[in-house]
């Protein structure tokens, strides 16, 4: 699109350095908190509304659904029932595009509408004008575009305000698709669920150990609360530290994100388990020697007869009775069978 | 119109994946929690890791046990990742993940989820149906991609101990 204006060209200095912070915003994976909530107040902002925001759809069963809503300036969880069964009745009485397909130049493209147009080009089925309502929301001028990936809507993003709209914000806004195209597909990438930062926060949450989401060169942009105690303990070197411990103390994973810079989920090793709990239980059932039970402690991570007599200074002969022994008393048919047995069951 | 369900496992990472190649970061969050995990849409499983998807095949109802620890997705309403512990002395959830960290072929995973319980090469080829000398060289191939310095240090290692 050779009409495509660029944030660079916004003539006003005040509202192009915000502008900008936006995009910058859509460009990293920092937008805490998560699922793009920072996303409406701020376009409501930038363009000088009281309302407006970003919502997607999805097809449930053959009927559209609302899959999730990030608006201000709305009654958030009853205008999303209220817009849920309003599309679900009758998408086509609602909006003058299929939610789930419109046509081609209705994609990406920047609209103003005022209310009473949108009654008419909906054919005025009930849907909207009802909803609008209920909601106290009578005379409006709109401005959105329907930002899409291909044929599919990733999100309707748009205010709304009681006078009309003038040039500046809509090249505002036209200059905000590329970015909001891109960070909305990367949210769809991450999950299956739009807008789904937190459903990657959630997850890495889950990770029962100091896990990271870095961002070349060195910028934590998320942390689990196991990662943020690391990082806390440590807050000077902080990444640089992690970096030094080396592969074995964390493993980083380099991340598919299209259009990001590189990122990397970085994951604390987990410890060997300490054997001590498992050798005190079995000494006790099998009641071992303590010659026994530092041989057993040996054999358990696998080390071999040679390096057990080297070890505590006896003869491979010796350890190896010591092990004859031990298959004995623990009813082992193996020495494979021993270190499978001593590990598996419950600790 | 109807949903498109993306699909439980990951397309195409099965196998011998490169292993230094870029990972779905969702993906790779999944595998990193270790023990049995899922997405959940209301009841729906939307994704599960890989100890996940070998634990639903052989126990169905996994997800309606009672220790189940739920993260609610922020933002995100009737969505959640939910985690469950590991099944002590369960080699199979374990090889499936181990194959997958170790690139290991589903051959190679059946022969490990075997050896890690204390089995010999015999009793393997006998369980598995095949000579002793393909589960030999077998065994080679994931002594060498574990890193493993001989067979008891893998099992050990197979079950957190080394």
């Amino acid at each position: 699109m050779s009409d495509t204006p660029t944030i660079a060209e916004i003539v006003d200095p005040r509202v192009r350095r915000r502008a900008a912070e936006l995009e910058a915003s859509l460009r990293t994976l920092d937008g805490e908190p998560p699922n793009l909530a920072w996303l409406a107040p701020r376009l409501v902002e930038l363009l000088g509304c009281q309302r407006g925001g970003a919502y997607g759809y999805r097809a449930d069963e053959g009927r559209v659904r609302i899959a999730y809503l990030n608006v201000v300036g709305f009654c958030g969880p009853e205008y999303q029932q209220d817009l849920d069964a309003a599309f679900s009745r009758d998408p086509h009485g609602t909006v003058a595009y299929d939610p789930l397909r419109p046509e081609p130049t209705q994609r990406n493209r920047v609209v103003e509408l005022r209310t009473e147009r949108i009654d008419r080009l909906a054919e005025n089925r009930g849907g909207m004008a009802s909803l609008r309502r209920r909601h106290r929301w009578l005379a409006e001028h709109q401005l959105r575009v329907l930002v899409c990936e291909g044929a599919s809507v990733l999100a309707w993003v748009g205010v709304l305000r009681e006078t009309p709209f003038r040039a500046r914000e809509k090249t505002l806004l036209r200059a905000l698709v590329p970015a909001l195209r891109r960070r909305l597909s990367l949210e769809r990438q991450l999950s299956s669920t739009p807008l789904a930062f937190g459903t990657l926060a959630a997850a890495i949450e889950a990770i029962g150990t100091a896990a990271l989401l870095v961002r070349a060169p060195s910028t934590v942009v998320h942390a689990n609360a196991a990662g943020r105690t690391l990082l806390e303990a440590n807050p000077v070197a902080g990444l640089d530290a992690i970096r030094a411990a080396g592969p074995t103390a964390f493993t980083w994973t380099p991340l598919a994100l299209p259009g990001l810079p590189p990122h990397w989920l970085v994951v604390r090793v987990r410890p060997p388990e300490d054997p001590a709990p498992r050798l005190a239980a079995v000494a006790r059932r099998a009641d071992l020697t303590p010659r026994q039970r530092e041989v057993l402690a040996r054999v358990v991570v696998g080390e071999a007869n040679k390096t057990i007599a080297f070890a505590l200074g006896i003869s491979e002969n010796a350890v190896e009775l010591h092990v004859t022994a031990l298959l004995h008393r623990l009813a082992s048919a193996s020495r494979s069978e021993l270190v499978a047995q001593f590990w598996s069951g419950a600790p | 119109v109807t949903a498109s369900k993306p699909p439980l496992a990951p397309p195409g990472r099965a196998g011998r994946a490169p292993r230094s190649g870029a990972v779905d970061p969702f993906e790779a969050s999944l595998e990193a929690i270790g023990s049995p995990a899922f997405l959940l849409h209301g009841a729906e499983v939307v994704r599960a890791n890989q100890r996940g998807l070998a634990l639903l095949e052989r126990e169905p109802d996994a997800l309606r046990r009672p220790d189940a620890r739920r993260i609610p997705v922020p933002g995100v309403p009737d969505h959640a990742v939910v985690v469950l512990p590991e099944i002590p002395g369960d080699a199979t959830t374990r090889a499936a993940a181990a194959a997958r960290q170790w690139g290991l072929t589903p051959r190679h995973r059946d022969v490990l989820a075997l050896l890690a319980t204390g089995v010999s090469n015999g009793g393997i080829a006998r369980a598995l149906a095949c000579s002793e000398k393909t589960v030999e060289a077998h065994v080679t191939v994931i002594l060498d991609r574990s890193n493993a310095a001989s067979r008891f240090e893998l099992i050990a290692r197979f079950w957190g101990g080394a």
